[in-house]
């Protein structure tokens, strides 16, 4: 089949711009009503010949799901729409990638200003781009800014893609930040979705079990300890950890605990911002807390 | 509760190092205005919600002062997922004063980190100054009756479903020249907004205190300087507050320059003695809506 009017890959395979008509509703109550939209498909031949096809925004970025169509589809419903995809995809593509590496560059030298600027920029070009949106979150959770922190949270939460192996780095310090700024439901809600796409991951475990452990339940942080040490026995730092929860679970049923949270920790963190000098405590305590992100595991 | 940052502190710092000229700042901070959009115009350009229904939403919001993703939820009109992707977009195009000095070419990221950092680490000072200051008698005394008074306002009126307006009586309107508002969602209350008004001298001095200079020498940066005093009193006014069980869910401060203060004779108005001979400023407790 001729392919004059797209642009190949590096294997000869089809990958370009489409425009295609889509049926779509507008209005609301009595004055809605179905209507037909010309709308841009990024597509994108398989091994198998059949084709990835995805929207594209109003920046030309690829966005939402990715359906699979047949190349018979393709030739009866898919209008080409040559020289777009590298007059407007590729370049789009490029600013957006160049955003988020900046970002990501401002993030790790500490500059959570700039990095929130170029997070958020990439996040206009692309509203659902995992890594900026992470990126984001980090930099809420790095300055203590819960509300937002929560908010991406939920976001994340809510995106297909977040939670892929290759952004496991991303989601493992994610966790770790909203832990730290004593976020634990939002924390352990974050390790369990995690947790149900990368089961054999024992650093996901060793996390979910610090976050039990600073929320008060050593019994339910010694199960997860137990697993990642399964999936892991030379693990030291989950042995470590599990000296620590087994002490602390003895100690409550000494005491005849029933594993309620550490709520008053909790309130005296949350009471030590309010004032300077509480604060410079906290501030000591924060020093303390990235000297121990140095050993920390996961990320 | 992080401490609010607030586009004129940043600027005023800017202005005050002579990084940046007034104008400059002026229209950056209109800029700023224009590009941070409501959370309705967002529902409407995503075809979530119609004009009508913002507008339903935020003539019932002056009615119930609730925000306005609560009253949508409310009348069913978006779920929390649609709510919650608004509020992200809301986020994403938001700007800070910094960020739209960078998308203008006024400041390059590299600057902008550079002074931001010194503008923390004045700001540090400052805060370690007033802690310092704190543990002086001689201090203690003007930053004892701004607390008191703040105390006063808030804690006696954060229980109560009483709306209250108050003004010094004893002191010309036309004295005043600072607005503080110090905004707390405390209590019972959904809201509670306590607005100092400040002499000019009283402004100049504060800021004299708390830079060390002579109060003639702060004008330029008398705003800046009263606004970081605030929001040193504030935390420490939602510490000592919590410490006496009243949980403060959030709170913020505004200073704004009165040019002429607004002639209040006519309002109801209450004298606080207390908090007036304390301080030798006027004090008005506006509690935007009663308790449950």
């Amino acid at each position: 089949m001729a392919k004059f009017w797209m642009e190949p890959d590096t294997q000869g395979r089809v990958r370009g711009v489409f425009s295609t008509t889509v049926k779509a509703k507008i209005g609301y109550g009595e004055t809605r009503r179905n209507t037909e939209q010309q709308v841009l498909m990024l597509v994108q031949e398989r091994d198998d010949g059949r084709m990835d096809v995805q929207a594209l925004n109003p920046n030309y970025v690829p966005m939402g799901e990715v359906k699979v169509i047949s190349r018979e589809k393709l030739v009866e419903s898919y209008i080409p729409e040559p020289a777009m995809f590298m007059e407007r995809v590729v370049p789009a593509m490029r600013e957006l990638e160049e955003s988020v590496e900046r970002g990501e560059e401002h993030y790790n030298k500490g500059e959570t200003f700039s990095a929130e600027y170029e997070f958020k920029n990439a996040l206009r070009i692309d509203e659902e781009n995992v890594r900026a949106t992470f990126g984001l979150g980090l930099t809420f959770l790095d300055r203590g800014e819960t509300a937002k922190g929560g908010l991406v949270f939920r976001r994340l939460v809510s995106l297909k893609g977040a939670f892929e192996p290759r952004h496991k780095h991303l989601f493992n310090e994610f966790g770790i930040k909203l832990r730290k700024n004593c976020m634990y439901a939002e924390a352990l809600k974050f390790y369990a979705r995690a947790l149900h796409l990368s089961r054999d991951d024992e650093h996901l475990h060793y996390n979910m079990s610090r976050t039990l452990l600073a929320k008060g339940k050593p019994k339910s942080a010694i199960t997860f300890l137990r697993k990642a040490l399964a999936l892991n026995p030379d693990f030291a730092e989950a042995r470590e950890l599990l000296a620590v929860a087994q002490r602390r679970f003895e100690a409550e049923q000494a005491s005849g605990g029933n594993g309620a949270s550490n709520e008053p920790a909790q309130d005296k963190a949350k009471k030590a911002k309010k004032s300077p000098k509480a604060h410079k405590k906290m501030k000591g305590k924060k020093d303390a807390m990235s000297r121990e992100s140095q050993h920390k595991v996961g990320i | 509760m992080a401490p609010k940052e607030t586009a004129n502190y940043f600027g005023g710092f800017l202005v005050s190092q002579g990084e940046l000229s007034q104008e400059d700042l002026d229209k950056a901070l209109k800029h700023k205005e224009e590009a941070n959009r409501r959370i309705g115009a967002h529902a409407v350009e995503r075809g979530l919600l119609a004009e009508e229904q913002v507008e339903r939403i935020i003539a019932e919001q002056k009615n119930r002062d609730k925000p306005f993703g609560a009253i949508a939820l409310d009348w069913g009109l978006l779920t929390q997922g649609q709510l919650d992707q608004l509020l992200f977009a809301q986020t994403v195009y938001s700007t800070h004063l910094g960020e739209v000095l960078m998308d203008l070419g006024i400041l390059s990221p590299a600057r902008f980190e550079a002074l931001l950092t010194e503008y923390k680490r004045i700001r540090d000072q400052a805060e370690e100054h007033v802690a310092q200051s704190l543990d002086r008698q001689e201090d203690k005394q003007v930053f004892r009756a701004v607390i008191g008074s703040l105390e006063n306002a808030f804690v006696r009126f954060a229980d109560q479903g009483l709306k209250v307006l108050s003004l010094a009586e004893d002191m010309e309107p036309t004295l005043f020249r600072v607005r503080v508002d110090v905004r707390m969602e405390i209590g019972a209350a959904e809201a509670l907004t306590c607005s100092h008004f400040l002499p000019q001298d009283f402004a100049l001095a504060l800021a004299g205190g708390f830079t060390g200079k002579e109060p003639e020498r702060c004008r330029k940066e008398c705003l800046l300087r009263v606004e970081e005093f605030f929001l040193i009193m504030e935390r420490y006014l939602a510490s000592a507050l919590e410490e006496m069980g009243h949980e403060v869910r959030d709170s913020e401060v505004r200073v704004t320059k009165l040019e002429p203060m607004p002639d209040m004779a006519g309002k109801t108005c209450r004298m606080l003695h207390a908090v007036t001979n304390a301080g030798g400023f006027g004090l008005q407790i506006k509690k935007t809506r009663s308790g449950k």
